[in-house]
């Protein structure tokens, strides 16, 4: 187990590799000059070439990465050109709101393995195909069609929930009001349940299949009643493709995150990253990309090592 | 022999689909005696493992059920007694060991918990003491270090000793039948050899009847007392394996036989296939399912099944043509140069 947890942390650093490069390139690759924009207005040729010099900017490429990504090292992940704030003050208001939101889906998300479970047990049957074709409508709907929907009808119609902001916490994520609670309902349901969609269907076809295996069969020559069957024996090796499933879905849902931080106007990575665009402010893109990523690769390391716990063949191998 | 273990009576599984009825076994009969042997021998499709599960009531109910027969256990009816009864019989009076080891364990659990889980469910044991047990079995049918393997998962066993682990499970509760549903077919051929020893031997110890299932009459001839011949749901033949093997009556069992190579043979002889393709079980005669395959077929093989008719000691036959016939046939075949009959 210590030995694959080293092995993938030791992968961790070639992706950390990546994305730095990856941001860094970006940074380098849009028009203009930096020294000039720094050095501000009106500048002389000589300020403009002292600010070039002091800052690095006529260094080579991999000197430049390096620094940058030391400066990274270090937390500093450069100035907003529109704010003129740090980024990693900015990322650091917002993570915490994204995050919540994130949380607050895989958990909703999480409602899909007892459902698909639940389908798989009665295939054929009323519930399973009700469910079933919902899971698919849900999961055909992009994120944003079902946020504004959602916030026409709870939010507008029916006046039960606020349509976008966010409230106090407590620890940085937990809401710590009710009224704090009601801003996460919509767009944690939003991006949840699209989710519970996808994760309820995959469940029950690995359920499905699972349950005509011959081990099951074994286990039932053996006499175990029905219900030792399936979760005694059943589950665990079901619920396994689910996670891998969930693990690469983890992608989607921190995309789905800026589509609905921008629809609920929550002041999150999602929206940052949406405002930057907007605003050409490159730095600020960078840094929440690279958030984004570092979110992505820690969530898919523990979705993996929770793999490895389920399964010894993961965990033994090697 | 001892006690009757078993009597299968005109037992009927059908499979109610979408395509219309798969008449899997079709009015299949045969009994079995402690310490006994039982091999069933057929072709793929030719419902062996369907008449199995029907005795474990294990046929997937839709589509599968079992429309006609009585199946006693003793004098207990597997097909009326209530479900948790039924629970009672598998894995405690009727054990199964499945054809293809490497998917018949549950991955993700060690082989230990796999066994032991048998033991505590059947008998009055701890798990502590199961656990033991299950390294006792373990060590009995053959695996090494079995106090270190038991903690270990199925994927760090090899087929052979995987088959064993299985062999270990079924008899772990003394079954009275041990139902043997190809156990060899995928294994190595030396690996195939250790296996049969290893049933045989846990028979002996247990006394128990046991029911084999398979396509291979190399293994048949090596452990069976009997054998009942198998064809498209429906017993052909059946009989003491000598008789099957030296005085067969039926045209299947006669290309059953030879298309097994022989090492007695001096001269390089073909083996001989039964030619044609197995039957659709939707669409089967009324009569002989073999007819369309059958080199001797006649008017009336397709359209009406033949009685029963003994032709030994213990020994049965269903088939058309006239039993004389049949010997002059026989004594024309290749295979039978030296009929004993």
């Amino acid at each position: 187990m210590i030995a694959y947890i080293i092995r993938r942390l030791l992968q961790l650093v070639i992706v950390l590799f990546g994305v730095t490069l990856i941001t860094f390139g970006m940074l380098k690759l849009v028009p203009g000059d930096p020294a000039v924009a720094l050095a501000g207005k009106n500048a002389t040729p000589e300020k403009i070439a002292f600010v070039r010099h002091e800052r690095g900017l006529d260094r080579p490429f991999y000197v430049q990465y390096i620094r940058y990504v030391e400066r990274l090292v270090h937390g500093d992940l450069g100035e907003s050109l529109y704010t003129a704030r740090p980024v990693a003050e900015m990322i650091r208001e917002a993570a915490p709101v994204t995050i919540q939101l994130a949380v607050a889906a895989v958990l909703i998300e999480l409602l899909g393995i007892p459902l698909g479970v639940f389908s798989a047990l009665r295939q054929y049957s009323f519930w399973d195909t009700t469910l079933t074709t919902a899971a698919l409508i849900l999961w055909g709907i992009p994120v944003f069609v079902l946020g504004y929907f959602a916030m026409y009808i709870f939010g507008l119609k029916l006046d039960w929930l606020p349509i976008g902001g966010v409230g106090p916490t407590v620890l940085g994520i937990i809401p710590s009001t009710w009224e704090s609670w009601q801003t996460l309902i919509l767009p944690a349901l939003t991006l949840g349940v699209i989710e519970i969609a996808y994760i309820s269907y995959m469940q029950r076809a690995s359920m499905l299949e699972v349950s005509r295996s011959d081990f099951i069969r074994t286990a039932r020559a053996k006499g175990l009643t029905e219900r030792k069957v399936i979760w005694g024996h059943g589950f665990k090796n079901a619920v396994i493709p689910v996670m891998t499933i969930a693990g690469i879905d983890l992608g989607a849902l921190i995309g789905g995150a800026i589509i609905t931080e921008t629809v609920f106007n929550r002041p999150g990575i999602g929206l940052l990253i949406y405002q930057g665009i907007n605003q050409r402010d490159v730095a600020v893109i960078a840094g929440g990309v690279l958030f984004a990523t570092f979110f992505f690769v820690f969530a898919n390391l523990l979705v993996d090592l929770g793999y490895a716990w389920v399964d010894p063949r993961v965990r033994l191998e090697d | 022999m001892g006690e009757r273990l078993l009597t299968i009576k005109d037992l009927s599984t059908h499979f109610f689909t979408h395509a219309g009825v798969v008449k899997a076994v079709n009015g299949v009969s045969f009994t079995l005696d402690r310490g006994e042997t039982i091999g069933i021998v057929g072709e793929s499709g030719s419902g062996k493992t369907v008449a199995a599960m029907s005795l474990m009531r294990l046929i997937p109910d839709p589509p599968g059920k079992v429309v006609e027969g009585s199946l006693m256990l003793g004098d207990r009816d597997l097909r009326t007694i209530s479900d948790d009864e039924m629970r009672g019989v598998r894995g405690n009076d009727i054990a199964m060991i499945f054809q293809d080891p490497m998917t018949s364990l549950n991955p993700v659990m060690k082989v230990g918990k796999q066994i032991a889980e048998a033991i505590t469910l059947h008998q009055d044991k701890g798990k502590r003491e199961a656990w033991q047990m299950a390294a006792k079995l373990l060590a009995r049918v053959g695996i090494p270090d079995a106090d270190k393997r038991v903690d270990q998962y199925p994927f760090e066993f090899s087929g052979g000793m995987r088959q064993r682990a299985m062999i270990a499970m079924a008899i772990s509760c003394n079954p009275d039948v041990l139902i043997a549903d190809e156990p060899t077919t995928a294994l190595d051929v030396t690996i195939q050899a250790q296996i049969i020893d290893v049933v045989r031997e846990m028979q002996a110890q247990f006394d128990s009847g046991v029911i084999l299932i398979t396509h291979d009459l190399g293994v048949i001839a090596e452990i069976s007392d009997k054998v009942m011949v198998m064809y498209g749901g429906r017993t052909v033949e059946y009989g003491p394996v000598d008789e099957i093997f030296y005085n067969a009556h039926h045209p299947y069992t006669w290309g059953l036989l030879a298309s097994l190579p022989r090492l007695d043979e001096s001269e390089k002889t073909r083996l001989t296939p039964i030619l044609g393709q197995p039957p659709n079980l939707i669409t089967l005669p009324a009569g002989c399912p073999f007819t369309a395959r059958c080199p001797y077929r006649r008017e009336e093989c397709r359209d009406k099944w033949p009685a029963h008719e003994a032709v030994g000691p213990d020994h049965g036959v269903h088939c058309w043509i006239p039993v004389e016939e049949r010997v002059a046939i026989r004594a024309g075949l290749p295979h039978f140069k030296e009929p004993a009959a």
